[in-house]
């Protein structure tokens, strides 16, 4: 063969590995995005809520800031495992990944130069716009409490008149 | 006992401190419920886990009894752990709510395994449990404050005090009655809800007690200072907002002002920074010549040393080995971690002498077992039975012995 049999295995089985997490961790995310919405509906009740969200959304910390880290770092370790396995399919033999006799720990081993072809890490930072699409619903509940504390101050005057 | 009488009537009918007290033990109440939902919630997690660890020892011994293994059996079987939660636990959660209760770990290094946590919604945590030390902290003051600030500054502003001055013993009895009065129903609201909620919960007599003493102490300490504040003789709103202000400066400002201070003083690492060390060390062996890892093996076990040379191919005791030297070359950096986490609970207590707040609450977890002693008395556990997992595996590595279905259920268990 070609390709080294294990490499191959290696790919298919992190493919499936990956699909199983992912799984859990969209179903983890889905029930946490859940709660997360209840908090900030619950903004409406209290303009501190409504503040913390509308600030952590345009700071960028706020859950879904989280996710976009879990997500970015998640693809990379994906990519770098793959690219991995790739490198065993195509760079060790069959023969040797197999081999069990004292020199096959050598022979199964290959340059260092591919660590250095791997690129590292970089995170992508939300643009501005996007920022300012997830503090929207913090912003729409504060401006409510602003306008009904508008409309107080206007009723409390027109009282402080008739006084 | 008449005036006593006459005197509640008077409290009952004030509809503003009834209400008041009304809320504080709804809120009481609420927080107790709330704290014991949580803690059945993780009493049934634990419970759960012996189904779950068995249908996975099953499926793992099917596969192993087929070539009788011991390395495959402690490299692949995870062995549960976890923290009951005290009787107590649900009154002050702690560090319970995000700090692991249970955790999985297997005869490998354990350095890069006991650092794990389980995942939580961090903008849930955020804000901290509603829990009841919470209420007893942060409420009751305000609730001490609301009903003492103007009680005689109350009776000066409705031109009453002259009146009741005139009558025999002074305006001090009345208002040292109506006080009491006050004072005994501020802590009732507080505290029946959780002697309710422990007593339900199979917790002892002593701690309860205690715990009680400390939340009426705790009241105490605001009805006092409202009675001192009282002396000036300022008006009812200038004692509020006195009080409302030292409330704000000693249960928030000093305490996360100190936090800080302590953080600070007191240098850290991460237990993940441990973790990346122990790895580093553990993924070295591949690198260096078996035999030197096995050297170095037996050189902390002795007991081990006879066990025959290395084959030609792959074995597992030169894996969990290595595992091993990774755990015992950063035994110093968990050392330090650990006394550094030591020493801000220390000055954190230390702290709680000068601020009520904060020496309450280190009480209270102390009292309900869920303070960074309990934690760290967890992970002392979890050390221990690593230990014998690693012992119970090695003799079957070293002495190769091999490792049949039954022998899963000789491992032993938390």
């Amino acid at each position: 063969m070609p390709v080294n049999y294990k490499g191959l295995l290696a790919v298919e089985g992190e493919r499936i590995t990956r699909g199983l997490f992912d799984d859990y961790a969209s179903r983890s995310f889905a029930a946490q995005a859940r709660q997360t919405a209840l908090v900030d509906a619950a903004g409406v009740l209290s303009p501190t809520i409504a503040l913390r969200a509308l600030s952590m959304a345009a700071a960028g910390t706020d859950f879904a800031g989280h996710r976009r880290f879990l997500d970015q770092a998640e693809a990379y370790r994906y990519a770098l495992v793959q690219r991995l396995n790739r490198l065993e399919a195509d760079a060790v033999s069959y023969a040797d990944d197999t081999a069990e006799d004292p020199g096959a720990d050598r022979r199964k081993r290959i340059d260092a130069h591919h660590w250095a072809e791997i690129p590292r890490f970089a995170f992508q930072a939300p643009s501005g716009s996007d920022l300012a699409k997830g503090a929207l619903p913090g912003l729409a509940i504060l401006a409510g409490w602003l306008v009904a504390a508008m409309a107080a101050l206007g009723w409390a005057t027109r009282r402080l008149g008739a006084r | 006992m008449r005036v006593w009488a006459y005197e509640l009537r008077l409290l009952l009918r004030a509809r503003l401190t009834l209400a008041a007290i009304l809320l504080l033990a709804i809120l009481s109440a609420a927080a107790v419920a709330s704290g014991m939902v949580e803690m059945a919630r993780q009493e049934d997690a634990i419970a759960r886990i012996a189904p779950a660890q068995a249908e996975d020892v099953a499926a793992i011994a099917k596969w192993v009894d087929e070539k009788k293994d011991p390395g495959s059996a402690a490299y692949y079987t995870f062995h549960p752990t976890w923290d009951a939660p005290s009787p107590l636990a649900f009154a002050a959660i702690g560090m319970r709510d995000v700090a692991p209760y249970i955790l999985r770990v297997r005869a490998l290094g354990l350095e890069a395994q006991i650092w794990d946590g389980d995942t939580f919604n961090p903008e849930l945590a955020l804000p901290g449990r509603f829990d009841w030390s919470f209420v007893l902290l942060f409420l009751v003051p305000l609730f001490a404050i609301a009903l003492f600030h103007d009680l005689s500054s109350g009776e000066r502003e409705a031109g009453r005090l002259r009146t009741l001055s005139a009558m025999p013993g002074g305006a001090a009895r009345v208002l040292r009655r109506r006080a009491a009065l006050r004072y005994a129903a501020l802590v009732a609201a507080a505290v029946l809800p959780f002697v309710f909620g422990a007593v339900l919960s199979g917790a002892g007599g002593l701690p309860i007690l205690a715990i009680v003493l400390l939340a009426a102490a705790y009241a105490g300490f605001w009805v006092a200072a409202a009675a001192l504040v009282a002396r000036l003789g300022w008006s009812s709103v200038a004692n509020a907002a006195t009080l409302a202000a030292a409330w704000l400066v000693l249960t928030l400002v000093l305490p996360t002002f100190a936090q800080v201070a302590i953080d600070r003083a007191v240098p850290v690492g991460q237990g993940t920074e441990i973790a990346r060390a122990q790895r580093e060390a553990v993924n070295r062996a591949w690198d260096i010549p078996r035999e030197a890892t096995m050297r170095r093996f037996y050189a902390s076990h002795p007991q081990l040393a006879d066990s025959p040379p290395l084959p030609p191919a792959f074995h597992y005791k030169w894996y969990l080995a290595f595992h091993q030297i990774g755990d015992e070359s950063v035994a110093p950096q968990v050392a330090a971690y650990r006394r550094g986490l030591e020493r801000r609970a220390a000055a954190a207590d230390a702290l709680g002498w000068v601020l009520p707040s904060v020496g309450v609450q280190a009480a209270l977890t102390r009292l309900a077992y869920t303070d960074l002693r309990a934690q760290l008395a967890y992970q002392d556990r979890i050390r221990a039975f690593h230990r014998r997992l690693r012992a119970f595996y090695y003799v079957y590595l070293f002495r190769d012995r091999p490792f049949g279905r039954a022998d899963f259920g000789k491992a032993p268990t938390f």
